[in-house]
């Protein structure tokens, strides 16, 4: 009995943990022994809280959505060789999967199969063959096996993003895997780590006959894109990259490179990964408010060249809570089609602050703040207000130069006014004088 | 016949074991990892990683931190479930001189070995009370675990069982045969290593408890040879695992596999680098059990070496040195057979001087060698060209490491054309590398653009760069650039980038320059609207002048009116004539007003007020005035 009461509040416990927001993760694995071999860093994601569930990438159970919902929010494929995923998974399941926000991780290997290559270009990042791997003759490590394809990626190629790679990073880190490009006009897919001008990507068995799909620091080894939807997808091309092997290996150049204890692939999978399911750089947008300088509460409508007090609330998630967020570097613009004014905002406890004169052009604007930097989620807030021309009695009076039009309107009625009494009430002397 | 037959099997046995040898073992630094593994799991929560984190230090041969102390926990985590008295029972004897005795145990243990039980709950259980030194009734332990695992068969169980087993008194010959149909069930992967569902901690678990049964019953286990290797195989492609329970029965089966009676696997690993220099001609092998540990006195042979491009064999049946130091290491000098440069496959066998048939993997062990070699680069001439080739090429020879000492210039009408041969140091041929780039960075933008020079027929790389059909690689960036070459392959020893010359290039004006991109992740430039120039007034004076001019007409009027002396004293004294006058100054009023603070409707409504009484007075005052004149007529 204690034992089927325990049982049913394990379910409860699972149960409750499965629905924590943003924690549900799918992980597929070529197979199980990935769990054992990777698991410093499942363990780690663990104890980030996120609640795993793992399949072999090519179970008939697979789904990623239920009843029109998602079952997970973040997906982790630690399956490169899969030639055709299991259930309804497949590369469209997976796009779509991220255009309902889903977050993805994918480690890649020299034997990656299509729909891994196919789900990358989807993303704007193209794998190189299957077998090829990143070759570097020149900066390999010392436990390479002899094809120089273990090789030492330096902190310096990493995306200057600590956002994304974390703090900065001493130690190098190993990659052995397949390269990767992206289209450098693909403004959303960031190079996180580039392989050293001397690397190249090819078959390391064939010779080179062709142009080598990616040469020198244009060879990716971790690419990230974060969609429009704030949706986040990183590209490692090394499912060696997040083993405990190489968590825990020293790091040293062949030809007499300095020796690192450990490397930095710990610190960096970490890092990815706590960017790639949100737990760094999110951004909300709290309370914003706009008002006459002095005032307290919106009018219904502005006029032209008032003084106008705007702020707006941001708030950063760190360790699952909302506070407020630090930077300088947050804009408003004051937009009608084009910006009429863009303005610096001055932060305080997370309230961002400006104060402006309206333009004096008469339209409908909008206040905006698109505030969009790498590593952060992109941060929008739009509020519409209309802005009319002066009335009326709004214009200038008394101007100097208007006086003789003054003086002559005066003039005129001040005339009238003793005309009437001339007019009207005039006795002709003249004529008494005559009789 | 029986030549033949013997021929044949050891055939068998070589092919059988041909490349399943290990390649590694578990090394001082593995044992530094698995130890801060066991480390770091004190303080104990529970019972269970109490057991793994000693028992585990104890197989490492390390001393428990604290014995005393954790003994005393030992008996506060304890509860009163069959696992967890288990755990702490095992954890209690790792530890020894630690007892953890309570009444109630021996009850609580007791009642579970029965029919209907769980396999894992009878084994552990029946291990607790051997543990604890109290009775059990080993045919009820024999009887219940066999009929628990008609129900559940499972490998781990399975495993549990032959734990349990181990220990038992009596007939245990049935669990004994279990071993072949269980290790049957094992899946094996690239055909290599063998596993079962569930990993790591189920198949050292029931590798482990086979080979413990096997030894309490005297009978080698029924598992072939190869797939002890195959285990082990895989056994060791797990040592950095992290996991507590899983590492601590890794380090168990390993220990196992090294200490058994019937079944000890040899691994041969590499001990030198894997490639072979002219400075470092030896190849170096370690032949030690899978803990690192000496097999005692061997004799090592290459049985061959075989290039991995052409399957030329460079070595046969040569034999390793024996290193004075060490008991277990051994070396050859592999550059004596002057075998080309390339990948090799060395395999090797080992057998003892006093034959030991416990050793597995005695023929057929493997390791992966690459001779390298010095490459120098020779023959290096760099020009320019034109392009339609009407005159030869002007160029200059080079010499590594130096650099070009003029500036380079070329512009699209031209080429750049560059020809090197590299030749191997060592036998003084021309050879050809894998990466022979030339990569030019531009010296303002750090932007870099590779080239890749193929060899011709008689090894000559050539590399021709036609300034103006790759105009837009370089984005039409005209300016200095560096122009390097870089040599790297597998078999080179000392790969190079070596910065050729400085080169001025010069791109056709205003192609698809490409507009800079606008980072759309930076600050942008601030914006300040303009606001529209109020426009330009006339002078103040000229207005007041004009003021006056306009006022002038009105001065006169009532100065000519004084002069001629105007006369209005027919002004009647009556309420009509003083109300229209003073409604119709109100009138005026009403319009300064309406100049100076009121809006028309404000205005228009007042207008409507006086307007009543300006009419009525109005009318009474013409009418009036009208009778009167009518009168005087």
């Amino acid at each position: 009995m204690a034992i089927k009461v325990a049982g049913v509040l394990l379910i409860v416990a699972a149960v409750c943990a499965a629905n924590v927001p943003g924690k549900r993760t799918l992980v597929l694995v070529d197979d199980w022994s990935i769990r054992e071999t990777h698991s410093v860093f499942f363990k780690s994601l663990r104890d980030q809280g996120f609640v795993l569930t793992f399949k072999t990438a090519d179970d008939a159970g697979l789904a990623l959505v239920k009843y029109g919902e998602y079952l997970y929010d973040n997906l982790v494929l630690f399956s490169p060789s899969v030639e055709e995923f299991g259930g309804s998974i497949d590369v469209s399941a997976v796009t779509n999967f991220i255009d309902g926000g889903g977050n993805v991780l994918i480690a890649a290997s020299s034997n990656i199969g299509d729909p891994m290559r196919e789900l990358a270009s989807e993303c704007g990042v193209e794998f190189d063959e299957e077998n090829s791997a990143v070759i570097d003759h020149l900066n390999y490590d010392v436990a390479d096996d002899g094809k120089h394809t273990l090789i030492v990626a330096e902190p310096e190629n990493l995306i200057k993003a600590p956002m994304i790679v974390g703090d900065k990073l001493n130690e190098p880190v190993l990659f052995r895997g397949v390269g990767m490009v992206s289209d450098p006009e693909n403004p959303l897919v960031l190079s996180v780590l580039r392989a050293s001008s001397t690397a190249y990507s090819y078959k390391p068995d064939e010779k080179i006959d062709e142009f080598p799909m990616a040469v020198g620091s244009n060879t990716l080894l971790v690419a990230a894109l974060q969609a429009r939807n704030n949706a986040r997808v990183v590209f490692v091309g090394s499912l060696d990259f997040f083993s405990d092997e190489f968590f825990q290996s020293s790091v040293q150049k062949a030809n007499k490179g300095k020796r690192f204890d450990k490397s930095g692939n710990e610190a960096l999978a970490l890092s990815l990964a706590r960017w790639a399911f949100k737990v760094n750089g999110v951004l909300r947008v709290g309370q914003v408010s706009h008002h006459l300088k002095g005032e307290k509460t919106p009018p219904p409508s502005y006029t032209i060249m008032q003084q106008v007090d705007y702020s707006i609330v941001i708030e950063e998630l760190i360790e699952d809570k909302w506070v407020p967020f630090k930077a300088t570097d947050v804009q408003l613009e004051f937009v009608r089609i084009d910006p009429f004014v863009r303005t610096s905002l001055k932060p305080k406890d997370g309230k961002f602050t400006t104060s402006f004169k309206l333009p004096d052009v008469y339209g409908v604007y909008q206040f905006k703040v698109d505030y969009n930097r790498v590593g952060y989620t992109r941060l929008f807030s739009a509020t519409q207000v209309s802005v009319r021309p002066l009335e009326h009695t709004q214009y200038e009076r008394f101007i100097v130069s208007a006086y003789p039009y003054y003086a002559s309107a005066f003039s005129m009625m001040a005339g009238v006014f003793f005309l009437s009494f001339v007019f009207l009430h005039y006795k002709e002397d003249t004529k008494d004088k005559k009789e | 016949m029986w030549k033949v037959f013997v021929f044949l099997s050891l055939l068998n046995a070589v092919t059988v074991t041909k490349g399943l040898v290990p390649s590694t073992f578990i090394n001082t630094s593995d044992k530094a990892r698995l130890n801060s593994v066991f480390l770091s799991a004190s303080p104990y929560g529970d019972t269970q990683s109490a057991h793994y984190a000693i028992s585990g230090l104890k197989l490492l041969g390390e001393a428990v931190p604290n014995s005393q102390d954790v003994c005393k926990t030992l008996s506060k985590i304890i509860d009163k479930t069959v696992s967890s008295i288990y755990h702490a029972s095992e954890a209690a004897k790792a530890l020894g001189n630690c007892k953890i005795d309570v009444p109630e145990f021996k009850q609580i243990l007791t009642d579970v070995i029965k029919d209907g039980s769980s396999v894992q709950d009878i084994a552990f259980a029946f291990l607790a009370l051997k543990n604890l030194g109290l009775a059990a009734d080993d045919a009820a332990v024999s009887s219940s675990l066999l009929a628990a695992l008609k129900t559940d068969d499972s490998p781990a169980s399975h495993g549990y069982a032959f734990m349990a087993a181990a220990q038992l008194k009596g007939d245990i010959s049935k669990f004994v045969d279990n071993i072949e149909d269980v290790v049957a069930q094992a899946d094996e992967v690239d055909e290599k290593y063998l596993q079962f569902e569930g990993g790591l901690y189920v198949t050292a678990l029931v590798v482990d408890g086979s080979y413990k049964l096997a030894g309490k019953s005297n009978k080698a286990p029924t598992i072939a040879q190869d797939k002890v290797l195959k285990f082990s195989n895989y056994f060791l492609s797990r040592k950095h695992v992290h996991q507590l329970k899983s590492a601590y029965h890794f380090l168990s089966v390993i220990k196992t596999l090294t200490t058994n009676k019937f079944h000890i696997p040899i691994a041969v690993s590499l001990a030198s680098p894997v490639a072979v220099t002219q400075a470092d001609p030896a190849v170096k092998v370690r032949v030690t059990d899978l803990m690192g540990g000496s097999l005692g006195d061997l004799t090592i042979t290459a049985d061959s070496a075989r290039h991995l491009g052409d399957d030329a064999v460079v070595i046969s049946k040569k034999q390793f040195s024996a290193a004075a130091s060490d008991k277990s290491l051994f070396e050859l000098n592999f550059l004596q057979a002057k075998p080309a440069k390339g990948f090799y496959k060395l395999t090797i066998n080992v057998s003892p001087k006093q034959p030991n048939s416990k050793l597995l993997g005695t023929a057929g062990a493997e390791v992966s060698v690459k001779v390298t070699t010095q490459v120098s680069v020779e023959n290096v001439e760099l020009g320019v060209a034109d392009k339609d080739q009407a005159t030869a090429a002007r160029t200059t020879r080079l010499a590594h490491p130096n650099k070009a000492a003029s500036i380079l210039e070329a512009d699209y009408h031209q080429k750049i054309v560059m020809k090197f041969q590299l030749k191997d140091k060592t036998s003084g041929q021309l050879m050809t590398a894998h990466q022979t780039f030339v990569r030019l960075t531009n010296r303002d933008t750090k932007q870099e653009i590779i080239f890749v020079t193929e060899s011709d027929s008689t090894l000559t790389n050539k590399f021709d760069l036609d300034v103006g059909t790759n105009a837009k690689e370089f984005g039409y960036k005209s300016g200095k650039y560096t122009m390097e070459l870089i040599v790297g392959d597998a078999v080179i020893e000392n790969p190079f980038s070596w910065t050729v010359a400085d080169v001025s290039l010069t791109f056709p004006e205003g192609g698809a320059a490409k507009k800079d991109q606008v980072d759309q992740y930076a600050k942008k430039p601030e914006i300040k609207h303009k606001f529209n120039e109020p426009e330009k007034r006339p002078p103040a004076s000229l207005s007041l002048a004009f003021t006056g001019l306009v006022l002038a007409p009105f001065l006169i009027l009532i100065i000519l009116w004084f002069r001629i002396g105007v006369n209005i004293s027919d002004f009647p004294p009556t309420l009509s004539a003083i109300g229209f006058h003073l409604c119709l100054g109100g009138i005026f009023v009403l319009y300064y007003f309406y100049w100076i603070q009121l809006n028309m409707f404000e205005t228009l409504r007042y207008l409507g007020i006086l307007a009543i009484p300006t009419f009525f007075f109005g009318n009474r005052l013409l009418s009036s005035i009208a009778s009167k004149s009518a009168k005087k007529n």
